[in-house]
Parts: C-alpha cells; structure tokens; sequence
C-alpha cells in the first residue's frame, strides 16, 4: 500500500508549551501572594489592585484557564495529530487559537486587578471576555473536527473521545453561565438571580472541575502514560465503560456544591446521589492509567517522568474519592465554606493538573527539541520538591478545615456559642496557613527548577521543526471487518455520531436540574417583604462585587442551630430573587455576611473598612481605604436600574428617575450617622477645612464609595429579619 | 511464644479483651483511665494467655519428639510449605479483585488496535470496580427514595429537630446548673473582685467604641446620668446581653460573654456612674433616676420582641 507523507506541526506545541510555563509561574506566584497575606494581611496595604479580592479571581483563572488551558492545548496538538496520523487541520486556525487564548489572559490579567468582574467563580471575566473565549473554543473545536475528518486513522483512539467531550461540553457550560445583560464596556449583570444563578454557577463550576480540569487530562493520560511507560493500555473495556459513565453522571453533580442552602432539597438530593455514583466511573480512569504501568514499575523509580504520572494518577484518585464523600451532606456540612475545600481542589490542581503536566511537558520538550532532557537528576529534584509542596500544602489545610468547623459548631451548655467571636476560630488556625504557605513555596521552587530544566534542553537541542511522518490513507474498512465488530467499534469510525452521543449524554443532566428552575413559577417561595435595592445599595453591591469581597464572606446562613445563632435566621430562596448575580460565595475566611445588615453601626463600617485591625484586633481582613476617598461613580445608576428591569427587577419609571435623588438622601443620612462619633466629625471636618483653605476639592463623605457600600451592607438579611429597622432608629434621630 | 504468629495473637487478644472490657464497664469515662482494677484484670487474663501459648508450644514439642525422624521430616517440610503459601491467598484475591489477565499471557487479549504505537489490552472489567459501581447506585437509589419518594425529612426540619433536641439539653442542664444569672436575676455587684473582672472585659470589648474612662466615642457616654435605653443595672445587662437599637452599633454580646461576665461588666459601667472623663460626649437620651416608677414600654424591649417574633426565636426561648 502506498504511504502518503506528510507533517506534524511541532511548532504550535511548543508555542502552548512555552505559555504553560509561563503562566504556570505567574499563575502560582500570584496564588503564594495570597497565601502570604493571610499571614500579613496588609503586604499590599492600599494598593486596590493588589488586594486579596482581586487577586484571588485573578489566581484562580490564572491557573485554570491559562496554565492548565495552555497545558490542554500543547497535549491534545501534540497527541491529536499522531492519533489521527494528520497534521490539525489547519495552521491558521492553530496560530489563531494560540493567541487568541494568549490575548485573553493578558486581557484578564489586566482586568481582574482593576475590579472588572462579574464574581461568579472561574467565570469572573467580563462579558466581551466571554464572548472572546466563546469564539477562540470554537475556532479549538472547529481545528480539532477538522482535523478528524481528514484522518488517516479510521477508529477514534479513546483520548480523542474524551477531547471532543471537552470540546463540547465546555462550550455548552460556558455560554448558558455566560449569559449575561452589560451595561456598559466592562459591566453586566447575571440573566440569572439568586438560587437560579447559583444553581447555574455551579452547574458551570462542578462541571469546569470535570471538563476542564478533568476530561481532557484523563485524555492526556491515555495517551502519554501508555507512550511513557510503552505498555498497552490496561483495558478497552473500561475505557468505554466509565467515559460514557463519567461524562454522563458528571454533569448532574452540581448541586452538591450548594448543600444545605437555599437551593430546594429535591435538586440537592439529586446532587447528591448522583455524585454518590460518580465514584466507580472516575477511578475507571484512576485503574486504568495505573495498571497501564503494570510491568513497568521498575521504570517509574528511574523515569522521572512516570513518576510525575504515577502522582497525579494518585493524586486524581484521591480527590475524586473525597469529592463524592464531601457531597455526603453530613460531611459537608463540615466541610463546606472551610479550607477543608481549599486542600481538595489543591490536591487535584498541583498533583493532577500540575504533576501530569509537567510529567507530559518533561516527555515532550525532548522530542521536540531532538535531544534529550538536559537533567534527570534536576527532574528528579522537582519531583521530591513538588510532591513535599503537596503534602504540606494540603494536609495542614484538612487539618485546618476540620479544626475552624469544630470550633464553629461548638456550644457552652447554656445554649450560648463556645466560640462566639468568628475571629477566635481564625486565629486557631494561623499555624496551618503558616504550613501551606510554606508548601505553596516549596510547590513553586520544584515548578521554578523544572522550567530552569526546560529551556536548558531546550538550548541544547536543535530548533523545533515540523516532523515528518507517514501513513497509509484512510482505507475502506472491509465488510469482513465490520461484520464482527461491536457496536462500540462501530462508534468509532464516526466521530459525528460520537459527538453527538456524547452531546446528548452531557445534556440530559443539566436540562433536569436547570429547566425547571427557569421555568416553574413556584420554584421559589416569594418572600413579599422582599424589595428590590435601594439606588445606592445597588451601587455598594456593585463594588462589593468589584473588591471580590465574595472570595471571603458568604451570604448563606445554612440551617444550623450553630449557625442561626452566630448569625440569625437561615437563608430563605426567596431573599435572593433581586439578586444578579448572587453572592452566596464558597469560602469563610471572614464571617457570612447575609443577616450583617444592623449588627454594626455606620461607623462601626467605616473604621473597619479603614482599619480592620483597629476595631477587631488579630483580624487577617485587609484595609480597604480606597473605598473611603474615591468618589462614587453614580453615572451608570440609571442605565444598571433599566438593566435589571430588563432583567425582571421591578423599578418602577419614578424610582430610576429619581435614583440620583434617592441616593442623596441615603447618603446624607449614612453621613449624619457617622457623625455619631466624635472623632470622626472632628477629623473629617478638619479635611474639610483643609481642602477648603487651600482650594482643593472635596469629595463630600455621601458621594464617597464607602457609603454605598455601608447602605449595602446595612441592608443585607434585613428584609425578613427586623422590619421595622429603620422606622425606629428613624423615630429616635 | 517464641513466633510472631503466637505474638500476634497474643496483641489480638489483649486489645479484644481491651473492648471487651471497656464495652462491659457501664460507666461513662474510660474504665482503664479510672478503675486500676482494670489492668489487674486484663493483667491476669494476659498471663493466662501466655500461659496458655507456652502450654500449646510445649505440647506441640513434645508430640513432635514422640514422632520417628522420617514422620519429623515429613511434618517439618509441610510446615515450611505452609509457611511459604501463607500469603499467597492475599495474592489470589487481589489477581482474583483484578480479573485481569497476567503479563505472561497478555498477548492472548492484546487487540489489533494500535494507535500511534499505543496497544490496548482486552481486560474484563475488574469485579471490584464493578461491584463498587453496582453499590454506589444502589445507594443513590435508595437515597433518592427516602429523601423523595417517602419524604423522610428535609432540612429545614432536621434544623427544627436539632434545635429541640438542644432545648431539652438546656433546660436539663440548667435544672442543676449554679450561678446562674439572667436579666430578671441580675443584681447590682459590687465586690472589688467582680468589678476588676469586668473592668477587664470593659478594656478588651468596650473601650473601641465607649473610651476607657466612659466618656463615649461612636458610643454614648457612658458616665453622665442620660441613658438610651435604661441606667438600672437590668437595663444595662439587657442592652449588653441583646444589643441596642438596630442598627445602631451596639450589638449582643451574649454569645460572646457568659451571662456571668454580663453582670460584672455591667456592674462595672454602673460603677461609671458621677466619674468624669477627660473628654465627656454630650447626653444622649433620657435622665433616668427612678428605678421604680412604673416603667414605660422603651423602645428597647420593642426591638427584642421583634426579633424574638421570628428570627431568633428559638434562641431565646432558650436562653428564658
């Protein structure tokens, strides 16, 4: 049979190859920054930003979308065009891909610190983000179809299969969470409100987890483990069985990230069960890489990188046990809001997703580069560093996690809290945050020392070239051949069908837990005392947003007795029904916020924004004083009113006209509060004066951010909790 | 006694008979922490183990002496066999949990596939992870069938229950509990003792926003004869223990301060009373002198009853 030459584009993998490793370090380094201001809360005191609520997105969509993103598209050009036998597609496509998603991060690197967020987790990015992310997924998914249908190998290898349910799947999570109203070039608000958002953040979140972080890796792994260690794959038989079973239950786990929360039992219930299920179908994954090294673990003690692999294979195994464990609603009640949660997505992020990347990265630079790794020993170095990082990053956090929700739920026998200041169960834990800060260290230094390792093999190898390779074309499969196949077998010849099953599969889940809730009236029970925000409280939730003030206090009182005496009354769905997007948040390093709204006087607010430290001694909250000098921008006021309309907020016509008058009022009467303290009157008259004699300009404390964001807070949880708030503090003033 | 067999289950029975133990002790601390009796006891049973071991070795030495020396031979090569397959069975059952094929033979399952080089074995999935895959939606089935086809209970009621379940606890144990002090109870202290305890609290808790001396701040004065919401010392303990006026900043401190704690403190703002500060905040609210005139209703229990009317309802019933 005559072989048909052609070339495989090396040049694009080491362009993704080369991002990776960058934005690895950059995406780590910004995580140890964070990790270091639980510890100094004030490292970047004023500077807005670099304060912990920006960086935090920044962080995490570092590390996702542009290491582990880039890391995806090295893996899958390299190992595509030699399981297809076919160069992608097309190089255009490839090169607009690659920057496109460069284009991106810059852009997000950018953004983030200035504030521009929609704070629904790892979906931060603005929307002209969004659709910029829609469309270079597209022009992925569009290269990688396009290169199957010119294929010169007829059945689809099962790492191909798990790249298309990537494909289509992220696609699908990304423009359904992505849908969103704008209101100006960087600003939009969620189509979604409350207990719908949230079930659709999450339906997203869990399934980014799966999607992102998880299909396209196992991929990855079935195909340079078995190239890596060259031993044939364990079984086809549960390669078939748990990728039809994975994507399918996947998808419905969802909820389980919501777990006693306003969210309606019945979708809880269901995200439990079916995360329950999700056990077997990812160790499918798990056995089959590691008994692929079976007979080659005299190997793994010499090969480096085997013995990044055999890790995030453990790694994998690990946190997919734990995870439908933590969707045990008992054991998440523990759990949830804690840095329990932090340990497991580390463990998956560094071991997984880090370790599996860098074990491929080390296998392919070689090749590429046509020399060998310029340093085992190095490697081998980075290995031990790293997997030390991973046990001192995670452990200690457990350990943490465990500890702060011992202490929360704790009771004297009177009935009274034994840890009633939120502050002593912080504290308490400081040690552990001192541990995983060291590990998150140790982590970056074994990441340093790979990339050292890299560009040296790299320099001594000869530059990256298109590879030559040959194959016969794609051949007519005989009768003969397909007369005994199974049906599966069959599947794999048509890689159309196979999508689209795969489609349908992804699909079912998410249409029965989200297609009610948008559609049923009486999903959510109204509340009729709720009302919409106020103007200004409006605008103080928009900068609650912009700080990223959910990366730290929940607004989600969970039906615990614990909890409703810390902080009032649980959360009910109907409080949420104005609020695009929600901000339920996922961690407590701070306080929930929902029923904050009275506890603490206008001033009280004000020298806690000024100085947290002042006013609760020991608190690892940084200071946010620029809320207290900017000016609030009311420009938009009107325009974000109209936007929610549209959204099915009802203000009324008189309500947006008057918005500028309204938030005048609440101001005023925020700023005559704070004159409450003496200290306060004296100092800001004083500026006053100042800026008066010496013919500055003076930003009147009612136009100042700090109050809108005081209205916001003041009025949180109190629609339900204490109606008559106002009327009587106004009765006494 | 000599082999680890023999030592092993000598560790078996002791720490059997550790549980045993402790399960028979009715007691609610651990037997072995306060009975001494308790190691006497296992002590004994140990020495009847041993003896018991010690006993079984010598009459096994001694059967094997009566036997002739091809019997001694035969019996010493189907020890040493026994020996040698004694872990074998974890080895079966773990090839037995795999079902797989062993490396020897993989070339009777290898399939024509071949991918870039990469082979795929046609193993059987492993019974193990079958049968973890089979129970795991077992257990979701029978999850979704109690939570919502029969409906056992939701979280909202489970919340109710645990809150029940405390009150029960609480009034239990205030039945025999001592000192305690409530708002009705609560007198005005004036041991040298108690007011430096509640100088102590005032400095760590009071001082942001009441100033060391009294003299107010974002608080109000604290010396003057003016009080918002009542100067009796029922007053002040109430408005400490629940909180002002909404809003207002002053919060309740009672999940953070023991009713104890309340009265010394409270007893120590008292003790405020005709001092003056360096830098006196101006009155805020009504002269309140009489402690017996009929008392209006103050705004003060207004706010607690509306609160007690829904939101944290339950804990102050529980607190009463």
């Amino acid at each position: 049979m005559e072989l048909q030459k052609f070339y495989y584009d090396n040049k694009i993998v080491s362009k993704f190859i080369i991002a990776t490793l960058f934005w690895g370090i950059v995406g780590m380094s910004v995580g140890l920054l964070l990790a270091y201001m639980f510890l100094f809360p004030n490292l970047t005191d004023g500077i807005s930003w670099l304060s912990f609520g920006r960086l935090r997105p920044l962080h995490t969509n570092a590390v996702i979308f542009a290491f582990v993103g880039n890391a995806i598209f090295a893996g899958v050009y390299y190992s595509t065009q030699r399981l297809l036998k076919a160069r992608m597609w097309k190089d255009w496509l490839s090169n607009l891909n690659f920057w496109g998603w460069q284009a991106i991060i810059v852009g997000a690197a950018i953004t983030l610190p200035l504030g521009y967020s929609t704070s629904k987790e790892y979906a931060e990015l603005e929307w002209p983000f969004d659709i910029a992310i829609a469309l270079i997924w597209v022009v992925f998914g569009a290269n990688l179809i396009g290169t199957m249908i010119k294929r010169r190998q007829r059945h689809l290898y099962v790492a191909i299969w798990f790249y298309l349910a990537t494909f289509v799947t992220v696609a699908v999570l990304h423009i359904v969470n992505s849908m969103e109203l704008p209101v100006s070039a960087f600003k939009s608000y969620s189509a979604y409100a409350g207990v719908q958002d949230a079930l659709v953040q999450w339906w997203y979140g869990h399934n980014a987890v799966a999607f992102f972080l998880t299909t396209p890796f196992l991929g990855l792994m079935y195909y340079y483990v078995p190239k890596a260690a060259n031993r044939p794959v364990y079984s086809y038989r549960l390669s078939i069985v748990h990728f039809w079973s994975l994507i399918f239950i996947y998808i419905w786990a969802g909820p389980h990230h919501l777990l006693y929360s306003a969210l309606p039992d019945w979708a809880q219930n269901l995200g439990v069960a079916f995360s329950i299920m999700l056990l077997a179908p990812s160790w499918g994954g798990m056995i089959n890489g590691l008994l692929t090294l079976r007979g080659a673990w005299d190997k793994v003690r010499t090969d480096p990188v085997l013995k990044f692999m055999v890790v995030a294979i453990t790694g994998y195994g690990m946190a997919t046990f734990e995870g439908p464990m933590l969707s045990l609603k008992n054991v998440n009640a523990v759990a949830h809001f804690t840095d329990w949660i932090i340990a497991h997505v580390h463990v998956g992020a560094l071991a997984w997703n880090g370790f599996l990347t860098f074990g491929m990265i080390y296998w392919m630079v070689p090749k590429l580069f046509k020399t060998k790794l310029w340093s085992t020993p190095l490697a081998n170095l980075h290995f031990w560093v790293g997997t030390l990082g991973i046990i001192l990053y995670a452990l200690p956090l457990y350990v943490a996690g465990f500890v702060q929700w011992s202490m929360w739920q704790q009771f004297n026998p009177d009935g009274t809290l034994t840890y009633g200041n939120f502050l002593e169960t912080v504290t308490q834990i400081m040690p552990m945050y001192w541990m995983r800060a060291i590990g998150g260290t140790l982590f970056i230094t074994g990441a340093l020392i790979g990339v050292f390792n890299v560009i040296m093999t790299a320099r001594s190898g000869s530059k990256v070239t298109d590879e030559l390779a040959e194959s016969a074309p794609l051949q007519k499969v005989t009768k003969k051949r397909t007369s005994k196949e199974g049906y599966h077998t069959w599947l794999e010849r048509r890689p159309v069908k196979l999508t689209l099953f795969a489609t349908i599969a992804i699909l079912i889940g998410g249409m029965v837990q989200i297609v009610p809730s948008l559609m049923v009236d009486e999903y959510i029970p109204v509340i009729s005392s709720v009302k919409p925000y106020s103007p200004l409280e409006l605008e103080g939730r928009d900068i609650y947003i912009r700080e990223g003030c959910v990366g730290c206090h929940s607004q989600m009182v969970r039906p615990f007795r614990h909890e409703v005496e810390r902080y009032g009354e649980y959360s009910k769905a109907g409080e949420y029904v104005y609020d695009h997007p929600f901000l339920w948040g996922s961690k407590r390093t701070g306080p929930d916020l929902h029923r904050i709204g009275g506890k603490y006087s206008d001033n009280w607010h004000l020298s806690h924004f000024y100085d947290p430290q002042s006013v609760s001694e020991g608190s690892i909250m940084p200071s946010y004083k620029w809320l207290i000098k900017n000016e609030l921008d009311k420009g938009l006021t009107e325009t974000k009113m109209e936007a929610m309309v549209t959204l099915g907020v009802p203000y009324t016509d008189e309500e947006i006209a008057n918005a500028q008058d309204a938030m005048d009022k609440q101001g005023t009467k925020i700023e005559k509060n704070l004159y409450n303290d003496p200290d306060f009157a004296k100092t800001y008259e004083a500026d006053k004066k100042y800026a008066k004699e010496n013919g500055k300009a003076f930003i009147e404390m009612r136009n100042r951010e700090v109050v809108a964001v005081i209205a916001y807070l003041q009025r949180l949880g109190t629609d339900i909790k204490i109606k008559n708030a106002d009327d009587s503090a106004l009765n006494k003033n | 006694m000599r082999s680890t067999a023999s030592l092993l289950r000598l560790l078996f029975f002791f720490i059997l008979a550790i549980i045993l133990m402790e399960w028979v002790y009715t007691g609610d601390e651990w037997a072995m922490f306060t009975q001494p009796i308790f190691w006497a006891i296992i002590g004994t049973a140990m020495l009847f183990a041993m003896a018991f071991e010690i006993c079984v070795e010598g009459l096994r030495y001694v059967l094997f002496k009566t036997l002739n020396q091809e019997q001694q031979a035969n019996y010493l090569a189907k020890e040493a066999l026994r020996k040698k397959n004694q872990f074998k069975w974890i080895q079966d059952a773990y090839t037995k949990s795999l079902g797989s094929k062993s490396i020897e033979q993989e070339h009777e399952i290898i399939l024509d596939h071949d991918y870039d080089g990469i082979k795929e074995l046609d193993n059987d999935l492993p019974p193990w992870w079958k049968y973890l895959f089979y129970i795991s939606i077992i257990f979701a089935v029978v999850y979704w069938t109690r939570f919502e086809i029969i409906g056992d209970y939701n979280q909202a009621e489970e919340y109710e229950m645990a809150v029940a379940e405390a009150k029960i606890e609480i009034a239990e144990w205030k039945k025999t509990a001592k000192d305690l002090v409530d708002v009705n109870s609560v007198v005005l202290l004036t041991e040298a003792s108690d007011l430096q305890a509640g100088g102590k609290i005032f400095s760590t808790n009071c001082i942001a926003c009441h100033k060391a001396d009294g003299g107010g701040g974002i608080g109000p004065n604290l010396t003057d004869k003016h009080w918002i919401l009542g100067g009796g010392i029922k007053d002040v303990f109430r408005t400490i223990s629940e909180g002002g006026r909404a809003g207002k900043g002053m919060i309740s401190w009672k999940s953070d301060l023991k009713p104890a704690e309340m009265a010394q403190v409270a007893s120590y703002v008292l003790s405020f009373q005709g001092t003056t500060p360096a830098e006196p905040k101006a009155p805020e609210g009504d002269i309140w002198n009489d402690p017996n005139a009929p008392q209006q209703t103050t705004e003060a229990t207004e706010t607690i009853q509306e609160v007690s009317s829904d939101s944290t309802a339950v804990e102050n019933t529980i607190i009463k």
